[in-house]
C-alpha cells in the first residue's frame, strides 16, 4: 500500500484547502479523472515538468490541492499510473500467451512482448499519452525504478522466462545488453508513434500491428546475432 | 562572462564546410567565449532537461535553472550550438576511418564508421553528456530537426550514410525508414545510458566506449538485415 492510500484508509485529516469529497464511488471516480489527465500532461509535457497543482486544475477541481490528497507524491501518481498499464497490457498478453502452441519459439515470445503493448495502444486509440509516458519513465533513472519495482505481473515475468529458454548461448554481459536494445527499441518506437499520431503527422506503416511485426522482426534478428563483440575492445 | 544573448536563431550559422578545418575556425570565433556556460546549460539540459517546474528528486543545483534561457535565448540554440560542435569535433576521425576502407567496405566497415567516431569521442571527454542531451531533444520535434539538421551538415557523415545504404538489402521502403528509426534510437539511448552510468558513479555494462560500439555495430547490422515479414503475421518478403 502507497503512504497516500494508508493516508486514505486513515481518513480526510489533512488539514489546509476545503476536503475532497470521497464519498465511495465519487472518491474513486475522481482519482481516476485525476490519473487520466496526469498521464496526459506527464506524457506531453514531461513528468517532472508538470506540478501537482497543473493537474489538479487541469482536472477541473477547484481545490488544485486535491492531487496531493490522492496521492502523497509525485513518485506514488507515476507508481498508480505504471500500475494501472500493466494491469491493462497484461490481459492481453495473458490471451496471447494462452494462445501459443505447444513449443513456442523466440518470435512466439517476443510476440507476447511487443504485441500486447501495441494491441493496448490500438484499443485505446486512436489517441494515446502511454507510450510517451511509459518512455519517460524508463528512461529517467528515479523513474526507471519504479517501473522496475511494478513490473513483476506474472504474464511478463512467464514471457521473460520462455524467451530465455529459446535464447542461443551467449556471454551474459550481451545479453543485458541486447535486452536493454530490445526495450529502447519497443517503448521509444511506439512512443514515437503516438507522439506523431497525436501531432496529426503522417505515419507509416498504417497500423498499430504492422509496427509490431516490424519490431518483432528486428528484435528476434537482433538477439540472435553473432556475437563478435564479446571481447571488450578497450583499445580504441 | 556577459549576459547578453547570441545571434536569434536563425541567424546564419557556420556549417562544416568541405574541410573540418574551415568548420573548426568558425566554431571557435562562434562559440569560444561561451564554452564554458555553452557546456553547463548543455550538461544541465542533458541532465534534467527543459523543465518548467522543480526537479523531481534532487535539490536545485548551483546552476540554477535560468541558465540555459538566460546564456542561450532558448533550448534550440542551445541544442544547436552543441550539436555543431560535437558534429565537427567527430569529422576528422570519421574522415580517418574512411580513408582506411577500400571498395569492399561492407555494412559493418560503415557501421563502424558510423558508431566509433561518437564513441572514440565520448571515451576521450570522460563524462560526456551529447548522447543524454539527443535523448531529451528527440522526443522534441523542434529539436530533433535542429539535431538532425546539424547532423546531415557533416560531409562525411552523409557519405557514410549513403554508402551503408548501398550495402543494405533490398526492403519496402516503410520498412528502411522504420529501420532507420530504429537505429538512430538505439544509439542515442545506449550511449545515453552508459554516460549517465559514468555520471552517476553506477556499474556499466562495457568497461570502454569501444566495447559498447563493438556491441553496437553487432546490434545495428543484425536490425539492418533482419529477415522481413509484412502484412499479415507470417508473410514474408525476401530480403538478405
Amino acid at each position: 500500500m502507497t503512504s497516500a492510500e494508508e493516508a486514505r484508509t486513515r481518513g480526510g485529516r489533512r488539514t489546509g484547502g476545503a476536503e475532497p469529497d470521497v464519498g465511495v464511488g465519487r472518491g474513486e471516480a475522481t482519482r481516476n479523472a485525476i490519473l487520466d489527465v496526469a498521464l496526459r500532461l506527464f506524457a506531453e509535457r514531461g513528468v517532472t515538468a508538470v506540478s501537482n497543482r497543473q493537474i489538479g486544475a487541469a482536472a477541473g477541481k477547484g481545490n488544485t490541492s486535491v492531487v496531493g490528497y490522492y496521492f502523497a507524491s509525485k513518485a506514488d501518481l507515476v507508481r498508480a499510473l505504471v500500475r494501472r498499464f500493466n494491469t491493462r497490457a497484461n490481459v492481453a498478453r495473458e490471451a496471447r500467451i494462452a494462445r501459443l502452441g505447444k513449443t513456442p519459439d523466440l518470435r512466439d515470445w517476443v510476440g507476447c512482448l511487443v504485441h500486447p503493448y501495441t494491441e493496448f495502444l490500438n484499443t485505446e486509440g486512436p489517441l494515446t499519452w502511454d507510450a510517451r509516458f511509459v518512455a519517460q519513465v524508463l528512461t529517467d533513472p528515479a523513474l526507471r525504478a519504479i517501473a522496475v519495482e511494478e513490473a513483476s505481473t506474472q504474464s511478463l515475468r512467464r514471457t521473460l522466462d520462455g524467451l530465455g529458454d529459446c535464447m542461443p548461448e551467449m556471454p551474459v554481459r550481451i545479453m543485458r545488453e541486447r535486452s536493454r536494445i530490445a526495450s529502447h527499441v519497443i517503448v521509444q518506437m511506439c512512443a514515437e508513434r503516438e507522439h506523431a499520431l497525436a501531432e496529426g503527422l503522417q505515419v507509416h506503416p498504417q497500423s498499430w500491428d504492422e509496427v509490431a511485426t516490424g519490431l518483432v522482426d528486428v528484435i528476434v534478428a537482433m538477439w540472435t546475432a553473432p556475437v563478435t563483440a564479446a571481447e571488450d575492445d578497450s583499445a580504441g | 562572462m556577459n549576459g547578453r544573448r547570441r545571434p536569434s536563431p536563425s541567424a546564419p550559422q557556420s556549417r562544416p564546410g568541405a574541410t573540418a578545418g574551415i568548420a573548426d575556425r568558425q566554431l571557435t570565433r562562434h562559440y569560444a567565449p561561451r564554452v564554458p556556460n555553452l557546456d553547463a546549460a548543455g550538461r544541465l539540459f542533458a541532465e534534467q532537461g527543459a523543465r518548467s517546474g522543480r526537479r523531481f528528486t534532487e535539490p536545485t543545483g548551483p546552476c540554477g535553472t535560468t541558465l540555459t534561457s538566460r546564456q542561450f535565448g532558448t533550448t534550440v540554440d542551445l541544442v544547436r550550438g552543441i550539436t555543431h560542435r560535437f558534429t565537427a569535433d567527430v569529422e576528422r576521425a570519421r574522415a580517418g576511418l574512411i580513408a582506411e576502407l577500400d571498395e569492399a567496405a561492407g555494412l559493418r566497415d560503415w557501421l563502424r564508421c558510423l558508431v566509433f567516431p561518437w564513441t572514440d569521442h565520448f571515451d576521450r571527454q570522460g563524462t560526456p553528456y551529447f548522447s543524454r542531451m539527443c535523448a531529451q531533444a528527440l522526443p522534441d520535434p523542434r529539436l530533433r530537426a535542429v539535431v538532425t539538421e546539424e547532423a546531415l551538415a557533416s560531409p562525411t557523415f552523409q557519405h557514410t550514410w549513403s554508402a551503408l545504404k548501398h550495402c543494405l538489402p533490398p526492403m519496402p521502403a516503410t520498412i528502411a525508414v522504420q529501420r532507420g528509426e530504429i537505429a538512430q534510437q538505439v544509439i542515442v539511448r545506449m550511449c545515453a545510458e552508459r554516460e549517465t552510468a559514468l555520471a552517476t558513479g553506477t556499474p556499466t555494462m562495457w568497461s570502454s566506449w569501444r566495447g559498447l560500439g563493438n556491441g553496437l555495430v553487432d546490434a545495428l547490422a543484425s536490425i539492418w538485415t533482419a529477415p522481413c515479414t509484412t502484412g499479415q503475421e507470417g508473410q514474408r518478403c525476401d530480403i538478405g
